[in-house]
Parts: C-alpha cells; sequence; structure tokens
C-alpha cells in the first residue's frame, strides 16, 4: 500500500543524489583490469585487514568503554561539577582527530614537554637512555582515536540512561543491586541500541581517516586506496579496493542493525524524578575528576597545546588575514549542508516512518546513507565524474543552441562541496532522528491522522515540535563534522576558496604548524557555537533529552504489543 | 419497527500481516448510537478490525463503509484524515506539546474561529475539565487524560469512533466510574462506537452488543446478556465466567455427568463434555450431590472451595458464597443450577484448547 | 502543502545558487592548479600580480588532480598545473591533459634534461632527497645503497615507503641497478628500520634528536626550512640538531626530483598563464624558489639560498626525472612486497 508522494519523490531525489557518486565508481573499477587487485591482494591486503581489524575492534572497545561509563556518571550520580562535566565531555566534537594526533604526538615525542619534563625529573640526560613507548603505533591510534570519536557513544547512551531507565535503575537499587550490578544489569542492556549506533558511527569515521592513520604510522586499507591510486596512477584499481572496502561498511552497519535489536526495544520508562544519586565528599570529586578525564585528554591538553602555538605564530607574524575569510566560508559551507542534512533526514525517516512496509522508503533511507561508508577522496573522485559529466552535457546543448558554452556549473563549485559533504555525513542526521522518532508512541500519529492531518500537516505539526532536541543534536553532530571535513572539501572546492581545515591541512603539509595552529584553534572555536548554542537553549541535556514527556511515559504504559 | 441503516459496516473484511492472518472474513454493522464492544484474547485481530476501520492499516480483502460511503475496498482507499472518524488510545496519545485545549480542538476546522473555540469549551465542561484548560497532558491524572482523549474525538462530532482498550490503563475505582462517562457521553452524541477491550466486564458494561473475537474471527456476536446465557462454544464460555470442565455422556437430549443430569439440546449421542460455572453451585439440606472439601480459600465476596465427588478422580474448585461456613475434611450436600451447566460435543475441546491465549 | 514547500525551497536554492554556482570571470587573472603547498606558492603568485597586475587564483589539491582535470572537461577554468613531482606531472601530460608550453623561455632557460623535449612540461624547481644523520656519527661519502647495510640495523627512519619522495627514490633505484637489485636494497631499508614508516620528512629530524633512530632520509628544503626559523623555534632546533649529507647513488650522484609546470589543454587564458611560467623562469621568479622554498632553482645561472649551499655542491644523479616517473609503479609494488610500511 506504498504511496508515490512528495515523501517518496524527495527520498529518491536524495537517494539518487547520494548513489551517483558510488556508481561512478563502480563504472570506474570497471575499467581496470584487476592487476592492482591481485596486487593487493597478494602482499597487501592481509596485513592491511589486520591492522585494520585490529584498529577497529581497539577503537570500538575504546568509545565504548569511555562513552558509556562517562554518561553513566553523568546520568546516575549527582555530584558537584556535574553539569559542567556533562557538557565538557562533548567537546572533543570540535577537534578533527587529525589535529588530535598531531597535538598528542608532539606533546608525547621523546624530544616532547612531556618526556622532557620526566627525564629532567627522573635526572636522565640523553633521550635514548629513556625508551617509552611510541605513540605511532597501534595503541597509540586507539588511544587518539578513542579520545576523538568517544562522544558518539557518549550522546547516545546518556540520552538512553536519561530517558529511559530511570525506572529500572530505582527498581533495582530498591532490590538491593550493588551499583556495579546496577550498571551492568540494568543500564547497559538498555543503552545497548543507543551503544551499537554510536560505535558504528565512531567505526565509520576510523575507517575514512587517511590523515591521523598517516600521523600515527598505521597502514589500513585506506591507506592502500591511496597507495594504488596516487603511486600507481591506477584510479580503476584504488576504486576496486574502495568498493571492496563498502562490504567491510555495510558489514558494520548489518552489525549495528542486528544490536540495536528490534525497534521499540527498550519500554519508555516513568521519568517523575531523576533517580541520580547525590555523591559529596572526596568520592564526589573523584567521580568529577573521573567524568573530566577524557574530556582533558581529548580536548584540553591539545586544545591548549594548540593555542600555545597559535599564540606563538601570531606574536612572531600577526593573524593570518586570510583566515577570516576561512572561518566565513566554513561555516557557511557547513551550515548549508547542515540545512539539507536535516531537512532531507527528517523527510526521509519520517516517510518511513508513515509507510513502514514499504520497500521503496526503506531501500531509500539505506541508499542515500551510504555516503558515510565512503572515504571522503573516493566519494569526492565519484562525484567529480558525475557534475563534470552533467557540465558537459550542458556544454553541448549550449553549442547546440548556438550559444557561447559557459564555464563550469557545478564542478569545481561551493555547491559541489555542499553536495559532498550531505551525501558524506547524511546517515549522521539519519541516525539521530530515527532514536528521535523512536522515542515518540506510533498512537500520536494515528491520532493525528484521525484527527484529519495528511502526513506533511502531521510532521509540521507533531513531530517537528516534538522532536527538536534530536534535531538540534543532529544539526551539531552533521555540522561539527562538515567542519572538520578535509579530503573531499580539498579536491572539489573552487579557486581561492579556503575553509579553515583546508588552511590547515595546507599549512600542516609543508610543516608550518604554528600556522596551521591558528586555523585549529579556529575550527575548535566555531564548533564551539553549536555546543555553547545547544548549552544556552536549553541545558546540556538539550542535545537529546529534554523534550516534553509523553502521557505514556507518565503512567508507566507499554506501548500495546 | 425498522431497522436504521448501519454507520459502520465491515463485509467480509480480511487482512494478513506480513507473517501473520490477522482478519479471516469479519463482517459487522454498527448503528448510530449504538455500542459495539469487540472482545477477545490478544492477538485475536480485534485491534486490527479496528485499525482497518479507521484507515490507519488497509485489508487484503473486503469492504468497510461508512455512512454509506465505501471507504476501503479492493479499488478505494480514502486516507484517514479524510474517514470523520473518531479514535482513542489505550495511551490516550495526547500530545505532549499542546496543552489541553489546543488537543481537544486539534480535529477541528482550521483557523480556529469562534466555534471552534465553543465546541472546544463546551466538549470540555462536558467532560468536566474546564477548568484545566490550559494545562499540559503531563499535568493530569490518567483518568483525566482519558477524558481530554475522549473528549478530542467527540469534539470533531465524528459518525463513527473506535476506542482501543480506553480503559486498561486506569485503576479499578477509576474504571467503574469511566466506563459510565464514557457510555453516556457516546449515547449523548449518536456516533456509532466501536470500543476494543479483552476485559468482558468493560464489555458487559458498556456495549449494546458484543462481538466475541477468535484467530481473525467473530466467533459469537449479541447483547451481552444474550452472550453470556448462551455461548456457543467452551471458548466463549470460558472469556465470561470460570469454569469447570467435566466428562458427559449424552443420550437421548440428556447429558449423564458426575454432578448430575442435564438438558443437553443438539448434542449428538455419545461422549460430551459439560461445562460448570464455578458459581453454579450453593449449599442445601436437599442436596443431590455429596461432596468432601479438601481446601478452602477466601476471596472476598466468596470462597473458593476444593473438593472431591464420587465417581470424579480429578479435584474441583468451585465458588460458594463467603457467609457459608465450611471446614476441610467435612462433607458438604451441594445442588447444582441448571443455568450453569453448558453441554458441549467433546471435540469442541480440542479447538478451544488451540485458541486460548 | 508539501508542493508549495518545495517550490518555495527550489526559488530560495536558485537565488542562492546565483552566488553559488559558476567560476568568476576576471579580466585578466590566471588560474593555476596546484598541488605545491599554499604557502610556498603564494610569495611568487604575489610577486606575479605585482609586477604584471595578471590576478593569480589558486587552488591547493594534494590528491586528484589529474581527475579533478579531467572530470572538468573542456569547461575546466585550469591554466597552469603546477606538481611538487615529476611522476604526478608526466601523468598529466600521458591523459592528455596538457598542451605545449610553447615559449621560448623554457628552452632559454631549463637545462634539457630537465624539460619534456616537446615543451609538454618543464621543471621549475629542484630539491635533493638527503641522508639526516646524528650529528655524533662518521657518515662521509654515505651513499643511498649503504642505508641497507646491516650495521644501520634499528637505527634508520623514513617516511611510509608509499610517499611519493621515497618511491620516486626507489624509482631511481630501479633505474640504476634493476628491479631485482632494487628490491633487495628495499628489504634491506625495511630490516633497518627502527620504528614503523610514518609521519613526515621533519619527523625524521625529531626521532633522530629525540634518539630513536641515527640515521633516516629528508629532502633538501626542508633542511632549509627548518634551520631557517621559518617553522618556528622548535623545528630550528631539529633542523640544527641533524647532520645533513649529501647523499649519492653507488654508481652516480644525489637523487633529485622537480616540481615541475604543463599548460593545461582547456586552458582559457593561454597568454597570460604563458606569462606566468616565464615570469617562474625569470631570475626573480627563481630567486623566490630558493629564498622562500630553500629548493635548488633550474635554472643554472640562479644562486641557492645560503643555507642549502652550505650543504655542499649539488651533483644530481645522472637517471633521467622521466626514468624515474617510468618506475614509479614498480617501485611502488616493490614497496608493497617487502612490507615496508608494516
Amino acid at each position: 500500500m506504498a504511496r508515490f508522494d512528495g515523501f517518496s519523490a524527495i527520498g529518491l531525489a536524495g537517494a539518487a543524489v547520494a548513489v551517483a557518486p558510488v556508481l561512478a565508481l563502480a563504472v570506474i573499477a570497471m575499467q581496470g583490469d584487476g592487476a592492482s587487485f591481485g596486487h593487493v591482494l597478494n602482499y597487501v591486503a592481509g596485513d592491511a585487514a589486520r591492522e585494520t581489524i585490529a584498529l577497529l575492534a581497539g577503537v570500538a572497545a575504546c568509545v565504548l568503554v569511555v562513552g558509556v561509563v562517562a554518561a553513566w556518571i553523568v546520568t546516575a550520580y549527582e555530584f558537584p561539577g556535574r553539569r559542567a562535566a556533562e557538557v565538557a565531555l562533548l567537546l572533543p566534537l570540535a577537534l578533527p582527530a587529525y589535529v588530535l594526533a598531531y597535538a598528542w604526538l608532539d606533546l608525547t615525542h621523546p624530544i616532547g614537554p612531556l618526556q622532557t619534563a620526566l627525564r629532567g625529573a627522573l635526572g636522565y640526560a640523553n633521550p635514548a637512555d629513556l625508551r617509552l613507548p611510541d605513540l605511532r603505533s597501534l595503541p597509540g591510534a586507539v588511544f587518539v582515536f578513542g579520545l576523538s570519536l568517544y562522544p558518539y557513544v557518549y550522546i547516545g547512551a546518556r540520552a538512553a540512561f536519561q530517558s529511559r531507565i530511570s525506572a529500572q535503575v530505582e527498581a533495582a537499587r530498591l532490590l538491593g543491586a550493588r551499583e556495579s550490578g546496577v550498571f551492568f544489569r540494568v543500564a547497559l542492556p538498555l543503552a545497548r541500541p543507543a551503544m551499537a549506533a554510536g560505535a558504528a558511527l565512531a567505526l565509520m569515521e576510523t575507517l575514512n581517516d587517511i590523515g591521523a592513520a598517516e600521523f600515527l604510522s598505521v597502514t589500513t586499507l585506506t591507506t592502500t586506496v591511496y597507495a594504488t591510486w596516487i603511486n600507481r596512477s591506477d584510479l580503476p584499481g584504488a576504486a576496486q579496493i574502495a568498493l571492496a572496502m563498502l562490504w567491510i561498511v555495510l558489514t558494520l552497519v548489518f552489525v549495528e542493525r542486528w544490536a540495536r535489536g528490534a525497534r521499540g526495544y527498550a519500554p519508555e520508562g516513568a521519568r517523575r524524578h531523576n533517580p541520580a544519586r547525590a555523591v559529596g565528599g572526596p568520592a564526589g570529586i573523584g567521580l568529577l575528576a573521573l567524568a573530566l578525564a577524557p574530556p582533558a585528554l581529548g580536548f584540553a591538553t591539545p586544545a591548549v597545546h594548540l593555542a600555545r602555538q597559535a599564540a606563538q605564530r601570531v606574536a612572531a607574524n600577526g593573524f593570518p588575514p586570510e583566515i577570516a575569510q576561512a572561518a566565513l566560508n566554513t561555516m557557511v559551507v557547513a551550515l548549508a549542508a547542515t540545512v539539507i542534512c536535516v531537512v532531507g533526514a527528517l523527510v526521509a525517516v519520517a516517510g518511513r516512518r508513515y509507510e513502514p512496509t514499504s520497500l521503496l522508503r526503506n531501500g531509500l533511507l539505506k541508499l542515500s546513507t551510504l555516503g558515510y561508508a565512503v572515504p571522503g577522496t573516493v566519494l569526492a573522485i565519484g562525484l567529480l565524474s558525475v557534475l563534470g559529466g552533467f557540465d558537459s552535457v550542458l556544454r553541448a546543448a549550449f553549442a547546440a543552441l548556438g550559444a557561447k558554452p559557459p564555464g563550469l556549473l557545478l564542478s569545481a563549485s561551493v555547491f559541489a562541496v555542499v553536495v559532498a559533504l550531505t551525501i558524506r555525513f547524511f546517515r549522521l542526521a539519519v541516525a539521530k532522528i530515527e532514536t528521535g522518532f523512536e522515542r515518540l508512541p506510533l498512537s500520536l500519529d494515528h491520532s493525528a491522522r484521525v484527527l484529519g492531518r495528511t502526513p506533511f500537516a502531521m510532521l509540521r505539526e507533531i513531530h517537528l515540535p516534538l522532536l527538536t532536541p534530536s534535531i538540534a543534536g543532529a544539526a551539531l553532530l552533521v555540522f561539527v563534522d562538515c567542519m572538520k571535513e578535509l579530503p573531499a572539501t580539498l579536491l572539489l572546492r573552487p579557486l581561492n576558496f579556503e575553509t579553515l581545515s583546508t588552511q590547515l591541512y595546507g599549512e600542516a603539509a609543508r610543516g608550518a604548524y604554528e600556522n596551521g595552529a591558528v586555523a585549529a584553534c579556529l575550527i575548535v572555536l566555531v564548533g564551539l557555537f553549536p555546543v555553547a548554542f545547544l548549552t544556552m537553549v536549553g541545558s546540556a541535556r538539550a542535545i537529546e533529552a529534554t523534550r516534553p514527556r509523553t502521557t505514556a511515559e507518565l503512567d508507566g504504559a507499554r506501548e500495546a504489543a | 419497527m425498522h431497522a436504521p441503516a448501519p454507520v459502520l459496516a465491515f463485509e467480509n473484511v480480511r487482512h494478513a500481516y506480513r507473517d501473520k492472518i490477522a482478519l479471516r472474513g469479519v463482517s459487522l454493522d454498527v448503528r448510530a448510537g449504538e455500542i459495539v464492544a469487540l472482545l477477545g484474547p490478544s492477538g485475536c485481530g480485534k485491534s486490527t478490525l479496528l485499525r482497518v476501520a479507521a484507515g490507519l492499516e488497509r485489508q487484503s480483502a473486503g469492504r468497510i463503509s461508512i455512512a454509506g460511503r465505501t471507504v476501503a475496498d479492493a479499488r478505494a482507499f480514502v486516507t484517514p484524515e479524510k474517514r470523520g472518524v473518531g479514535l482513542v488510545f489505550q495511551d490516550y496519545a495526547l500530545f505532549p506539546h499542546l496543552d489541553v485545549a489546543a488537543n481537544v480542538a486539534f480535529g477541528l476546522a482550521r483557523p480556529a474561529g469562534e466555534t471552534a473555540r465553543a465546541t472546544t469549551t463546551q466538549m470540555l465542561r462536558r467532560v468536566g475539565l474546564a477548568a484545566r484548560a490550559h494545562d499540559y497532558p503531563h499535568m493530569l491524572s490518567g483518568g483525566e487524560q482519558q477524558r481530554v482523549a475522549l473528549a478530542r474525538a467527540l469534539a470533531p462530532q465524528p459518525a463513527v469512533l473506535l476506542l482501543d482498550e480506553p480503559f486498561s490503563n486506569l485503576d479499578q475505582g477509576l474504571r467503574r466510574d469511566m466506563r459510565n462517562q464514557t457510555m453516556a457521553l457516546l449515547k449523548e452524541s449518536g456516533a456509532a462506537a466501536v470500543l476494543v477491550t479483552h476485559d468482558p466486564d468493560d464489555a458487559m458494561a458498556v456495549a449494546d452488543r458484543i462481538a466475541l473475537m477468535r484467530d481473525g474471527l467473530i466467533v459469537q456476536m449479541g447483547a451481552p446478556a444474550d452472550i453470556y446465557d448462551r455461548p456457543v462454544d467452551p471458548f466463549v464460555l470460558r472469556f465470561f465466567s470460570e469454569v469447570e470442565t467435566l466428562p458427559a455422556t449424552v443420550a437421548h437430549g440428556e447429558a449423564t455427568t458426575p454432578i448430575g443430569r442435564f438438558p443437553a439440546r443438539g448434542c449428538a449421542d455419545g461422549a460430551a463434555q459439560a461445562c460448570v460455572r464455578k458459581t453454579a453451585f450453593s449449599i442445601a439440606r436437599d442436596g443431590a450431590l455429596p461432596a468432601s472439601v479438601r481446601a478452602v480459600r477466601f476471596l472476598g465476596e466468596r470462597q473458593a472451595a476444593r473438593i472431591e465427588i464420587a465417581g470424579l478422580k480429578s479435584v474441583l474448585e468451585i465458588a460458594l458464597p463467603a457467609r457459608e461456613t465450611i471446614r476441610p475434611g467435612t462433607t458438604l450436600s451441594l445442588a447444582v443450577d441448571p443455568a450453569g451447566v453448558f453441554v458441549f460435543p467433546a471435540a469442541a475441546s480440542l479447538h478451544e484448547e488451540r485458541a486460548r491465549p | 502543502m508539501a508542493c508549495k514547500f518545495v517550490s518555495r525551497l527550489s526559488a530560495a536554492c536558485a537565488f542562492a545558487g546565483a552566488a553559488i554556482f559558476g567560476a568568476a570571470a576576471a579580466a585578466q587573472e590566471v588560474n593555476v592548479y596546484t598541488t605545491r603547498e599554499p604557502g610556498l606558492f603564494a610569495p611568487i603568485a604575489q610577486a606575479f600580480t605585482a609586477r604584471t597586475g595578471v590576478k593569480v587564483n589558486t587552488i591547493f589539491v594534494k590528491d586528484g588532480l589529474a581527475e579533478r582535470v579531467a572530470a572538468e572537461g573542456a569547461g575546466s577554468p585550469a591554466d597552469l598545473l603546477i606538481t611538487v613531482d615529476i611522476g604526478a606531472l608526466t601523468e598529466l601530460v600521458d591523459k592528455g591533459l596538457t598542451q605545449p608550453l610553447a615559449t621560448p623561455a623554457v628552452e632559454k632557460v631549463v637545462p634539457a634534461n630537465l624539460r619534456a623535449a616537446d615543451g609538454a612540461w618543464s621543471a621549475l624547481s629542484l630539491r635533493a632527497r638527503l641522508v639526516w644523520a646524528s650529528r655524533s656519527l662518521p657518515t662521509d661519502g654515505m651513499t643511498y645503497e649503504d642505508l641497507a647495510d646491516p650495521k644501520w640495523k634499528g637505527k634508520l627512519c623514513m617516511r611510509s615507503g608509499q610517499h611519493v619522495y621515497n618511491t620516486a627514490l626507489l624509482a631511481a633505484m630501479i633505474a640504476h641497478v634493476g628491479e631485482a637489485k632494487a628490491e633487495e636494497w628495499a628489504r634491506g631499508l625495511k630490516a633497518n628500520l627502527a620504528r614503523r614508516p610514518g609521519g613526515g620528512d621533519r619527523d625524521v629530524a625529531r626521532d633522530i634528536l629525540g634518539g630513536l633512530c641515527d640515521v633516516g632520509l629528508g629532502n633538501s628544503y626542508y633542511v632549509g626550512l627548518m634551520r631557517s626559523g621559518k617553522g618556528g623555534a622548535d623545528q630550528k632546533a631539529w633542523g640544527d640538531g641533524v647532520k645533513v649529507l649529501l647523499a649519492r647513488f653507488a654508481d652516480g650522484g644525489v637523487h633529485v626530483n622537480a616540481s615541475g609546470v604543463a599548460l593545461a589543454r582547456n586552458a582559457p587564458h593561454v597568454s597570460d598563464a604563458r606569462r606566468l611560467v616565464e615570469f617562474l623562469l625569470s631570475p626573480e621568479g627563481q630567486k623566490i624558489y630558493a629564498e622562500q622554498n630553500f629548493e635548488y632553482p633550474v635554472d643554472p645561472a640562479a644562486t641557492v639560498d645560503p643555507t642549502i649551499a652550505a650543504l655542499g655542491v649539488l651533483k644530481p644523479d645522472r637517471i633521467q626525472l622521466l626514468d624515474i616517473a617510468r618506475h614509479r609503479k614498480a617501485a611502488s609494488q616493490i614497496f608493497d612486497r617487502v612490507g615496508f610500511d608494516r
């Protein structure tokens, strides 16, 4: 009984845009002879795959432990400074992983400040006399990615803890469960869907990374794609490997769905009062320290290091004049992509909710989120051929009409950058808005329909107001990621168009790290805007948890089976 | 006397979900001002029938018409927003971001004019919540929320009102009040009402007619007293009362059981089953049935006694008035009310066992 | 309702589109697509604009320059394509994305082995791949072959084998000794590594200073960038902390690679593009390459920056740039085969 209406039409358009670059990539891949694939399979794939899997496993464990424990501490306990910690835990979102990698490498290098101070304290003169483990290793990479990406898990887990499990936690405490028991037996299982979703996002980010891996001497399948393409001038071969990698990501997506369990998995619990347990004194300070540790390592330490370097640079050479324009460009591009992502995700997710059995809508939603699985540069190459093809058709049309052919309309434009960012991060918006929708009982939809609302009117009058926190959360994640994105922006942007991340990369690429530090600091500042905004608008909880309580919750009613 | 035309009509409606058949051919007419209860265990298809009527689900086959207009059949499908039905949910589904007045006005013509405002005020007055117009749903008690939901559904004056387990979230005392209030409001509105419930007390208290469903079919349909007194099979009987089942032998329209002989109209000769309501027993000095008491449990107005009877291996549980003094180990003399004994063909038990939730 | 919303949305898009789409068209300008870091190209572009009034629009693209120009096709605004690596440059030529430079300055200034015979491309500046070593080590007369000597076991630092700087060096080695011996050499390097390959050239200097290793490979201009203090105080310490040797092949000279230029096939501003090429090869342009970027100018007559000159007299290897480009793919595969980055 699927109807083809505005929802399907917009979904179809979105899916077409998202799939086109991947199809273009497939076409490119088919031009290859498979020789590269054979070479990679024989000499690289085994190790690269092992390393990739080890990295993913390590990062998964790290983001889950840090994200969930942090979320638990700030929801299950009330201690001095808890609210501040709740917000601070989001801060690493503002820092790109490659910047974090660079800063930590600087800090932990044998001749960096930490080891120098340590040698001074222990009385060693020569760096060679005191060998500590190198950050440039698999564990180091796990450390950096873990610190950078745990907020994806933290956000979801915290929302789950806040909105779903209060009653169960209370019940468990009344039944005499110890705190560890409450955490492992009640909280963890109930937060499972949120944890799976967050971890999947973090792993896809890891798989997509190229900058931090290069800094940290980690060879992944992604770096293999690059070697094939850049050093062997074999784009078809690279495309083949990239498409093969897509399977890994699709497996991740599948595992995530499986781990999430059935829809409506966690019942809505009553939340009449907060079950947070007040903890004061030394124990409270201990909790605060524990909660502040991740942002201290994942944000404050590297940010202070960057700020110091930036200050040196500004003192020596003044403020780089082009950086204000770059900051503006960054905001414009990120904002445009964010708006498209959020509106599109809203329409796509709502479309499926309104017709849950529609294979068309389910399929479209899956297809349109494919972009998150493709490395940025690879996606950009696919997009280049699509947009280039469009432009040449346009030129041919002008020529046929006897008019002077225009320059490029879509290729090499801000538009291309926005499209690429939208395709890349659409999934983030979808994931966030999906969890928001899942919390609204279907009976609300049915009531609105029966009371005379078309699906679109229902979306506007009922779902939009109720989803405001989820929409804000989605916008935050997408905006911050758009701002940090490098490879696709670098390849697709027009002449003379710099964003903060391309600026930073340009400086870092020639080793002028101090100059890059100014851009990096601005990325952090711009990234703090949405976090600060959300904090102001509705306290830290606005990101996920503030929402009007449904009547179902209030009565502790369970959705009828 | 002429029967008015049905406002809501189901004709041979069938429906299947992806992996499960929910409705196997249901026909049902509901007239204006009539309250029909769809009663049955969970999974019997009663909620599906409601969703199909509202247009939230499109049936696989069959026809649904409202006020003489076909709203769904093989060709036509009227979307829910154009059907003009009211719907009250088990969880009330009040819009949490709108206050009580806005909730009630939600289904009225927009932009909200004087008339809409007046209707809202009037509806709220009728459900006794005029003072709470500007409160938000989460500030109301469960019963108040239920009344708002009812007011919201009735405000647009729908020809058909559908209620999905409207009382199941209320506690016992409140429940009785709400049943009465709801019935009064429904009668006042003149809408054809369909109420889905799994609770026979709800159904009997509110409905003009009850349609008892099992496995996607209506098993029996009729006025509450009809169904109660003349169940067509053990399933229906058991839905309304607690029974004990005894072996029986039918000969010449009479069943012989361990507790006596009873009329068995329409049963073929041979083995049969006799279902007896636990409340059919009473203590009588001249009772024909001696029984030894094994155990007694106090249940408030009644007490449950576990008894043994000659010729029956298993222990029977019966309900007796609480005022009688009964002690375990004593022997009672019992009488059995024939109106509480129902004889069914033995084969029915198979079907019955399968259909029980 | 939905339709109205969509039409409103598209109207807004069309309005914004006027600002977003289409390449800017000014009277006198040159569009440069380059893999050269923007900070290194900007000084030359500014000098050119100051001299001629022609505006230079640049975009820095790291990977995918050829793909982008190819995808843009006939409508591409690209005039000049400048790469930091000879392999990337010849790839552009091989893919038919260029047209002859056809400017007399190239033949006049650039030695024949540093430009295409048919004028398809020209080198602009050179860099040498040098051995960096701990100051305490005796390293006289060191060859690239020596780096594979087991005496350096656990003492060698390098960036990824898949980086062009290293693949180009191995490509040159192939040209010298053939694939089999080159692979043996790469295996020897791998066996000597002190840490996994990664990071950048400057990390090699930092790691030597930090006692992680004794020898490594790095490019000549990084030495200038570090020692001049342009990269900040920390990097000056790294640069000063290592000894820099003009290493050579056992039977040849120092390995050099070139950054170079080609004229895009569909260049819309051909004459201004040629003026820019002439400027890049002019004494003024070459001087900026030498002073700002610490590179070796291609013009034999131009002078080298003192920091670089102090390293010694450069005797470039006899292997042609084109041969290096040709063996690039084989070199990349050898590094994979020996598991260099593992």
